[in-house]
């Protein structure tokens, strides 16, 4: 039953991984952009999370209420501002741009919020989980896999069955056509990136509710994120669903054998899905999942 | 009032001028042919047009109205929509996916005539694959598909680029059949074709472009087809009144 267990707490895992990832993702697949800032702005969403808490008093939940909307905004004005102008100069300069503003952020919150590390007060939601026979449900872990199922289904319904999803995959089949066919393209790009950060910001809040959150977690939740999605398929979202999965449950089941080894083990099946099946498991950069 | 008037364009990439004073007109339900070597500037005029090529002179106007300087996805929804050459319909989303792509499109001009399934009595053979990813359609269902997409947009002037190109020659004789149904609608067509005794068949007058400059323009029933011929290729032995010199203006 232990194994079984085991299991279970990986897929709890990587239903976090996927909810972090989901936006990187979605940025690779519609506009073919890296985003290495992905994991320094999901610090940033933690941070204006706690902020809102201090400041109005406001339990976590509300304080993400007022979040996830601003990182959206965040969002937009990125991609308007920034990230369109980078995409427009050819393939490096997003990368280029990227980095920078991920080192620029990480010294803007050593600046403002100190390098000690900052607790996400939730109440008991931390610890509280329900036990069933031999298996333990965290409420916390639930609650991430079920929010990255709900992202991207729901992000999958909307590419599939909607205008603004008809737009965006035609968009990113052959931009130059989409502007001919009476497509404005900046800002939907903007509604994507929108969406990105805010799914970005809000799994980095309920991942630091566990860990806690200081300025250079971004780098290390990049990392994580930027594996689900090639494990995954480059630009699938379901992929990068099964990803996070495959990646949470290695970590688990290695760490019952040996905690030191358990990161490093999902780090190796990494390095394998790029030897053996480098376009990831489902390998089509189609974001159609 | 012309439904498209272009007048003295120069355009280009870069440092390369592509068009030298092109000048033409569209009446309302019109079809121009437009026919030209390789090279002479044809699919640089339809960018242009379109709005994937800014112009460096010259201007472009709708129905009276200058669009020179519109950005290319308001010119579409204002009534200027492009056949690509090569069809370039969005590969992954279905056939009928295309075709709802501009009619979803925001700000577009009042609805006009072509609806899903006015276009799809038009082009029967779409609808039967209506739900196929347009990558896995044949040649011809796309080219289909893509003039169907470009209806959708109920435009006012259509520019097809070498629709023909690359299909059966049953299939094209099938879509030139279909013409008079889209300009029976009121939409001015300009028209590119390497066919030079199809383009003639098919319009009512033809330009013929060298080099990036028009050299002849005439009516098609009445145009001497070996003058435009010469003209075409700018062939020196061409007869007196053709060429650069002795435009055949109507």
């Amino acid at each position: 039953m232990t194994w079984v267990n085991d299991i279970l707490q990986g897929i709890f895992l990587g239903g976090a991984y996927a909810l972090t990832a989901v936006g990187l993702s979605l940025m690779f697949g519609v506009m073919r952009m890296v985003n290495l800032a992905h994991g320094d702005l999901a610090v940033c969403g933690t941070y204006l999370a706690t902020t809102v808490m201090a400041a109005f008093g406001v339990p976590l939940w509300v304080a993400m209420l007022i979040m996830v909307p601003l990182a959206f905004l965040l969002g937009l004005v990125l991609q308007l501002s920034l990230f369109g102008r980078a995409l427009r100069s050819g393939t490096t300069a997003p990368l280029l741009v990227t980095f920078g503003l991920s080192v620029i952020i990480e010294n803007l919150l050593l600046q403002t919020y100190s390098a000690n590390t900052r607790g996400v007060p939730a109440g008991n939601l931390d610890v509280a989980a329900v036990h069933l026979g031999g298996l333990v449900l965290p409420w916390l872990a639930m609650l991430k896999l079920i929010l990255a199922l709900v992202v991207i289904g729901g992000l999958s319904v909307l590419l599939r069955y909607t205008a603004w999803g008809r737009r965006v995959r035609a968009t990113s089949d052959d931009q130059a056509v989409a502007r001919l066919q009476g497509i404005r393209v900046r800002p939907l790009f903007a509604s994507v990136t929108g969406i990105a950060i805010a799914a970005a910001a809000l799994a980095g809040t309920l991942n630091a509710v566990t860990t806690g959150v200081y300025p250079t977690l971004g780098a290390l939740t990049l990392i994580f994120a930027f594996e689900a999605v090639i494990i995954g398929g480059l630009g699938s979202l379901w992929g990068t669903l099964l990803g996070g999965m495959l990646l949470g449950i290695t970590q688990v089941v290695v760490s019952q054998v040996s905690v030191p080894y358990a990161i490093l083990a999902s780090q190796l099946l990494f390095l394998v899905v790029l030897a053996v099946r480098p376009q990831g498991l489902f390998g089509n950069p189609q974001i159609v999942g | 009032m012309s439904a498209l008037r272009v007048s003295g364009l120069d355009a280009g990439y870069e440092d390369f001028q592509a068009l030298f004073g092109v000048s033409l007109d569209l009446a309302a339900g019109e079809t121009v042919a437009l026919v030209g070597a390789n090279g002479a500037g044809k699919t640089t005029l339809l960018m242009t047009i379109a709005g994937a090529l800014r112009p460096w002179r010259g201007g472009i106007a709708l129905d009276g109205t200058d669009i020179t300087g519109q950005p290319d996805y308001r010119r579409a929804r204002s009534g200027v929509v492009l056949v690509p050459e090569g069809r370039r319909l969005f590969g992954s989303l279905t056939a009928e996916e295309n075709i709802l792509v501009p009619a979803g499109a925001r700000g577009r001009r009042e609805a006009g005539p072509w609806t899903l399934a006015a276009l799809y009595e038009l082009f029967p053979m779409v609808a039967a694959r209506r739900s196929h990813r347009a990558a896995l359609l044949s040649g011809g269902e796309q080219q289909a598909a893509a003039i169907a997409r470009a209806l959708a947009a109920n435009p006012r002037v259509l520019l097809l680029d070498e629709v023909s190109l690359g299909l059966a020659p049953a299939v094209v004789d099938a879509f030139y059949q279909l013409l008079p149904a889209i300009q029976g609608s009121g939409v001015s067509v300009l028209l590119v074709e390497q066919d030079v005794d199809r383009a003639l068949a098919a319009s009512s007058r033809t330009v013929c472009l060298l080099e990036g400059r028009v050299v002849m323009t005439g009516e098609s029933a009445s145009l001497d087809r070996d003058a435009l011929i010469a003209a075409y290729f700018g062939s020196p032995a061409a007869p007196p009144g053709t060429g650069d010199t002795g435009k055949v203006r109507t």
